[in-house]
């Protein structure tokens, strides 16, 4: 592979892409690891879970998308609510470890992914929606991907928007910096914690969409992404929004990229895995608090 | 019908060997491991690639129980002072990636078509199966002995009482001038070893290793016998391997027995994901609680 | 301290009844195998059968059983073997190797089966050799294509469907007709894709400048993708499983390869490719064809099967019926010629009955690695006709004449 035929501004694409899907899956996943304090691994079925769900609304009403990018959001962001008031809610209120409730999420995810397994089978299943693939100058793109990618840019500002003017956006972001001094001026936290579980868990579903759209649907569609979403995380810090962003778009491009480098030394391309995860344990080792935050006392 | 109890006491006992060396990491040091079925699958390629190069199986299972264990002191040395919830994500992305490595490099072993063909440790040729099995079942519960023995001794002594120390609070521990880090590293590596160890039956036993056969699921397996038969106790290993034995089989023979339109594979994993929330909800202890420590 | 020992004994006696009564289910359970009850008589002659009869493969491999009943059905209502009945012992591997090997012990080992057929994929066939050689039991596979069963030599694995070193032939012949200089070769890491590529290795190897094996599990692969754009080859050869080949085919037509020739071995013939519209596309306008083994329709030895399958079973037989029945009514007949229901009798008696046997699906005579000898491809081109996706025959190939392609 010489690298005067590789198409850059392709690969650069594919970064974009890949990108935008983890943020929408590492967005929820940090939110609540900074407030309940664990990793919640069955996050990953949350975007399984989006993605059947956004199956079986193509499947009652053809052809419209858009309805089902919102069906999967609203359902799987019910779906993150009852997540926390059955199983996170009454672990938490029993004042267990963190350990404990990341146990407990391992159990629960896997009890989801089989259930999904057991509803939809273990054949993989595609939306039966045609994206129109074309050229634009030296790249290919298909009108999925500019879905994608105008979705997440759109969710993007809004989030801009609804963390820095509205009053429950500066409540959340009171709450992830500080928890007992935001309880203190009053911010109630379970109503945080409840649109946190609703968003996090609906931006994932729509994630899970986008990446069954441009693969396949299948239950393990997000434990797939786990090992990059985690790198994410921990590379843009739990407490803050917006360098979940950057992260998340940042192992993209890493990650799109270096596949040139391991057809250079002849490598697997599914190695690309493995070097969200050399980035992980680097900045573990060297900055226990992410990349992006101050450390606090 | 003898072959069948041999075999289920086999598998129990194996069981019980993963479940123990999970105990001495979690219910006795505190140590979050979500990354057990890596050192399983180690010992069992090690395991495999030494008995296919012609070595007497016994050399293949020291060789696996030294690999394993090396490889549990390098990762915990380099990662254990970091959170704990860091170090449960990094052995949870730790088993894929080898899992990766080891299904893409096939001058390895095999890449994703695995090893087959591992020789026994005893030759089938000339042994009735109910003997062979026998063999077998004495193998792993000699196994399991030298384990759950070297294990009670640990744990009803000073030593042990420190590793309690140090799951109950590790920051107090440290200040009372224990090196906790040193502990922990080697009930790591101790872990690591027994789940080696049962890696190289496995690989024996069933003459076939593959990545397959290793997955995260397997981590969690391992997780909920630990949890329902109790962290704590030794004991609770084997209540829990046998816990487990008996949910895999019960889920089959519920499907050829009494028709629950429920895939058995499915079912299995459902019923065990609601089980491991409730345990850890009521009973995190598990089924057999710590014993107070018997210092001579 | 005596009320926690008593609850410990009262928990380990919990547990060790449910364990009793677990082993006691299980022992029941394993009485009711998963048999096909034919009539019973005293005299019973056990065969066994391994298939993926749950699982992904479920559905082809629970029809492929009825292969094998039919074939025991028809011995068994004309008086069995001496007033002997067959008995078909059915048992679920998911196509999975470990499920292999327990599957075969519990045939062998508890029920005492001399002959085996299945298992229905090379993986699983060569996952167990050893120990049926081991044990001398005759396997016969109804499926298993790849050409390292063949390595295995004089032993106790046999097949009636052809080898996987034949097909490279054809699919070598193909590329050296059409000319193409460079190819790429993308096939699933297993058994199969990797032995079809070996084969083209070592036949055309210098033509192959780029081989990718790819991991059916994982769902995206684009990066594979654009390492192929990268070389541009004069044609890329597939050796895909169906489902993760949809998405492959698909990634395909979105990254604009549909312009160069596409070729494929007899898996990918398969009409569960046009499920997926981007992925029929693809398969179109690359030119999709291959080679794959001689369809049986219209010889006589396959109509005859046909019509006793569909009074018996009242549908049409589906993926490998015709295979299964081969070998079973091979096997049948290898034991009652058998002076003796053990694993080297029957042995003898198959590899001396294949040379006469002319079943469903043609001859069946075996070389000295139990392959059969008697093969013929055809090549088929994918088309589309009134709108609907199809495979149309255009040439064929064997071993003496070679390469023949139909007039354009």
């Amino acid at each position: 592979m010489d690298l005067a035929s590789i198409n850059f501004l392709q690969i650069f694409l594919n970064g974009l892409i890949t990108g935008s899907i983890y943020f929408l899956a590492a967005l929820g996943l940090s939110l609540t690891y900074s407030l309940l304090n664990f990793p919640n691994i069955s996050h990953a079925e949350f975007l399984a879970f989006g993605a059947y769900a956004a199956y079986i609304s193509l499947e009652i009403i053809e052809n419209n998308f858009f309805l089902a990018i919102m069906v999967a959001f609203i359902l799987t962001g019910l779906l993150g609510i009852l997540s926390y008031l059955i199983v996170f809610k009454p672990l938490s209120k029993r004042g267990v470890a963190s350990m404990h409730l990341t146990i407990a999420s391992l159990g629960y995810g896997l009890f989801l992914r089989y259930s999904i397994y057991q509803i939809f089978g273990r054949e993989a299943l595609t939306y039966k929606i045609w994206f129109e693939a074309f050229n634009i100058g030296p790249i290919r793109v298909t009108s999925l991907w500019i879905l994608i990618i105008l979705t997440s840019l759109i969710l993007v500002f809004l989030l801009h928007l609804f963390l820095k003017k509205t009053l429950i956006g500066k409540a959340m972001r009171a709450l992830s910096n500080n928890q007992i001094l935001a309880m203190i001026c009053g911010i109630d936290k379970e109503k945080i914690l409840l649109l946190v579980w609703f968003i996090g868990a609906g931006l994932a579903g729509i994630g899970g969409v986008f990446r069954a759209g441009d693969t396949r649907i299948t239950p393990i569609l997000g434990w797939d992404l786990m090992i990059s979403i985690f790198a994410i995380i921990i590379l843009g810090g739990i407490k803050n929004p917006y360098s979940i962003i950057a992260s998340a778009y940042i192992i993209g491009l890493i990650e799109n990229f270096s596949i040139i480098l391991l057809t250079i030394l002849n490598l697997s391309t599914e190695y690309k895995a493995i070097i969200a995860f050399i980035i992980l344990i680097v900045i573990i080792l060297l900055k226990p608090y992410g990349l992006f935050t101050k450390i606090e006392k | 019908m003898i072959a069948f109890i041999l075999d289920t006491l086999i598998w129990i006992a194996l069981y019980s060997i993963l479940s123990l060396s999970l105990s001495i990491e979690y219910g006795f040091t505190g140590i979050m491991n979500f990354g057990k079925a890596l050192f399983f699958m180690i010992g069992a390629y090690v395991s495999a690639i030494v008995t296919l190069n012609g070595l007497n199986y016994f050399i293949g299972l020291l060789f696996a129980i030294l690999f394993s264990a090396l490889i549990g002191l390098i990762l915990s040395i380099s990662m254990i002072r970091i959170r704990e919830d860091y170090f449960a994500i990094v052995t949870l992305a730790l088993n894929e990636c080898f899992r990766i490595i080891l299904k893409n490099e096939y001058w390895i072993a095999g890449g994703p078509i695995g090893l087959r063909n591992i020789p026994s440790a005893f030759p089938l040729k000339n042994l009735s199966y109910e003997i062979f099995l026998l063999l077998n079942l004495l193998l792993i519960i000699g196994i399991l002995l030298f384990f759950y023995l070297f294990l009670r001794i640990i744990i009803n002594s000073p030593y042990g009482r420190i590793l309690r120390a140090i799951r109950e609070d590790e920051l107090l521990t440290q200040t009372l001038g224990k090196n906790t880090f040193k502990y922990k590293t080697q009930a790591f590596t101790i872990g690591s070893a027994m789940a080696g160890a049962a890696g190289s039956f496995l690989s024996q036993y069933i003459g076939y290793v593959s990545t397959d056969l290793f997955l995260s699921t397997t981590t969690f397996t391992i997780w909920i016998m630990c949890i329902i038969g109790g962290p704590s106790n030794i004991n609770g290993a084997i209540i829990g391997a046998l816990f487990m034995r008996g949910i895999e089989r019960g889920t089959r023979i519920l499907k050829d027995y009494v028709s629950i339109p429920i895939d058995p594979n499915n079912f299995m994993f459902i019923i065990t994901g609601i089980l491991m929330v409730i345990f850890i909800m009521y009973k995190p202890e598990g089924i057999l609680r710590e014993k107070r420590m018997r210092v001579e | 301290m005596f009320s926690r020992k008593k609850e410990n004994i009262k928990i380990i006696a919990i547990a060790l009844i449910f364990f009793i009564i677990g082993i006691l289910i299980g022992y029941y359970a394993i009485l009711q195998q998963t048999t096909y009850v034919l009539p019973k008589k005293i005299g019973e002659i056990k065969i066994g059968v391994m298939l993926p009869l749950s699982g992904e493969l479920g559905p082809i491999g629970s029809k492929m059983l009825n292969g094998a009943i039919l074939a025991a059905k028809i011995i068994n209502d004309t008086g069995g073997i001496n007033g002997n009945y067959i008995k078909i012992i059915a048992e679920d591997t998911l196509a999975l190797p470990e499920k292999a090997i327990e599957a075969a012990k519990k045939l062998i080992e508890i029920e005492g089966v001399k002959v085996i057929i299945g298992p229905a994929t090379s993986t699983e066939v060569l996952a167990i050799s050893k120990y049926v050689n081991d044990r001398e039991v005759v396997l016969i596979s109804m499926s298993a294509t790849a050409a390292k069963i063949s390595e295995l030599g004089n032993d106790y694995v046999f097949r009636v469907i052809a080898s996987d070193a034949m097909q490279t032939q054809a699919i070598a012949s193909i590329i050296k007709e059409k000319g193409y200089k460079k190819i790429v070769t993308f096939v699933v890491a297993n058994d199969y894709g990797i032995g079809l590529e070996e084969g083209l290795k070592k036949l055309i190897g210098e033509r192959i400048a780029l081989s990718i094996r790819y991991d059916p599990a994982k769902g995206d692969y684009r990066t594979e993708l654009i390492q192929v754009a990268s070389i541009n080859p004069d044609a890329i050869f597939y050796a895909l499983w169906v489902e993760s080949g949809k998405i492959v085919f698909k990634q395909a037509l979105d990254m604009g390869l549909e312009k160069i020739p596409t070729l494929g071995g007899e898996g990918m013939a398969d009409v569960a490719f046009f499920e997926d519209e981007k992925a029929a596309e693809y398969i179109l306008r690359s030119g999709l064809m291959g080679t794959k083994p001689s369809s049986p329709k219209g010889t006589l030895g396959y109509n005859i099967f046909y019509e006793e399958y569909k009074k018996y079973f009242k549908e049409e037989p589906g993926l490998f019926c015709d295979y299964t029945y081969d070998a079973t009514m091979l096997a049948i007949l290898s034991i009652a010629k058998a002076s003796a229901y053990n694993g080297y009798e029957i042995k003898k008696a198959l590899e001396l009955f294949s040379k006469y046997y002319v079943g469903a699906t043609g001859h069946k005579a075996f070389d000295e690695n139990g392959d059969i000898i008697l093969v013929d491809y055809e090549i088929w081109k994918v088309s589309k006709i009134n709108g609907k996706y199809s495979f149309e025959t255009i040439g064929s190939w064997n071993i003496v004449q070679g390469l023949t392609m139909k007039k354009e």
